[in-house]
């Protein structure tokens, strides 16, 4: 009896540690591809350490001399979720071109489309999110025995 | 851009060609000039003569002087004119060799409504072989985009539609 006792306070006491070494609010976003509601958003470090090898979320931009001195600048968003919702977007409005530069590698991105109902999407919205709880889990470095 | 260099070419003959009229057309002048000084010179020889019967005899050394005064004259009345229209041909010379140096250095002009189809029918193509592949490289990806930016805005837009499509219609595989 004494035993099995002595075995859950053990298992109590780890569980107590473990919660405190994980601390923080987690909030990962895996990366969703609504087709109704034209609709995509994720993080980042959900999408990269998703179990599917199909899953992504990104956006860029290019910027393409036209030859007459002239710069062609467009942006792109896409993803592709775990259910095979595969989305890509373009815009040419230069001000949302502009925010990608918000983007870095812990973001959570959002954006939507408009569909011409043959398959052109456009991007209208794009949206950013650099978060704590976006961020892996980081084990605490354990405490020495003299602190 | 054949037809842009075509068209340079044109443009450098038509300023050269004018360049020429205005050289004849100046020689001409001098021509004409010339020979009106010609036609005074014997005037200037005699009209002192006729003009002033009392003046000092006429001796073979007066008369020397006189006409050597005259010719000196006359070649001075000469290179003038011929400096005036030398300083008018290098001025119009300058002026054509300036608009050549400025067509070449000048931005390319916008593409005519044929060079834009011919771009079109390009792109369309390089889409359709993508879709037929199933995918494009980043490489292929960057050709088309080069291709698509020298269109005018309008049909850029048409352009990236039909990319757009093959890529959301699931017939084309690319990653931006």
């Amino acid at each position: 009896m004494k035993k099995h006792l002595k075995a859950m306070a053990c298992i109590t006491a780890a569980t107590l540690m473990s919660v405190s070494a994980h601390a923080g609010l987690s909030q990962p976003a895996v990366v969703n591809v609504d087709m109704d509601n034209l609709f995509a958003g994720g993080d980042m470090i959900s999408a990269r350490g998703a179990k599917e090898d199909n899953v992504f979320i990104g956006c860029g931009t290019r910027n393409v001399e036209d030859g007459s001195g002239g710069l062609f600048s467009w942006a792109f968003c896409q993803a592709a979720d775990a259910d095979e919702e595969q989305v890509t977007c373009f815009t040419f409005n230069p001000d949302l071109v502009k925010t990608i530069r918000e983007i870095n590698d812990a973001s959570y991105i959002t954006f939507s489309w408009t569909d011409d109902g043959a398959g052109t999407l456009t991007c209208t919205r794009m949206g950013f999110s650099t978060q704590s709880f976006y961020l892996p889990k980081q084990k605490k470095p354990k405490k020495k025995k003299d602190d | 851009m054949r037809v842009c260099s075509e068209g340079k070419v044109k443009l450098g003959a038509s300023k050269l060609f004018a360049v020429l009229v205005v050289q004849t057309a100046l020689l001409l002048f001098l021509g004409y000039r010339i020979m009106i000084l010609e036609t005074r010179a014997p005037e200037a020889q005699t009209q002192p003569i006729n003009n002033n019967p009392v003046a000092t005899p006429i001796n073979s050394n007066a008369d020397t002087s006189y006409n050597a005064a005259s010719r000196a004259e006359t070649r001075q009345i000469i290179r003038e004119e011929i400096d005036a229209v030398e300083g008018r041909l290098l001025e119009a010379i300058e002026q054509s060799g300036a608009v050549r140096s400025k067509a070449l250095t000048s931005r390319p002009r916008k593409l005519d409504g044929r060079e834009t189809a011919q771009i079109n029918t390009m792109v369309e193509n390089q889409i359709n072989s993508f879709v037929a592949q199933g995918d494009a490289s980043q490489a292929e990806m960057a050709e088309l985009e080069q291709m698509i930016a020298k269109l005018p805005p309008s049909e850029r837009i048409k352009a990236m539609g039909q990319l757009s499509k093959a890529v959301n219609n699931g017939q084309l595989d690319v990653r931006f």
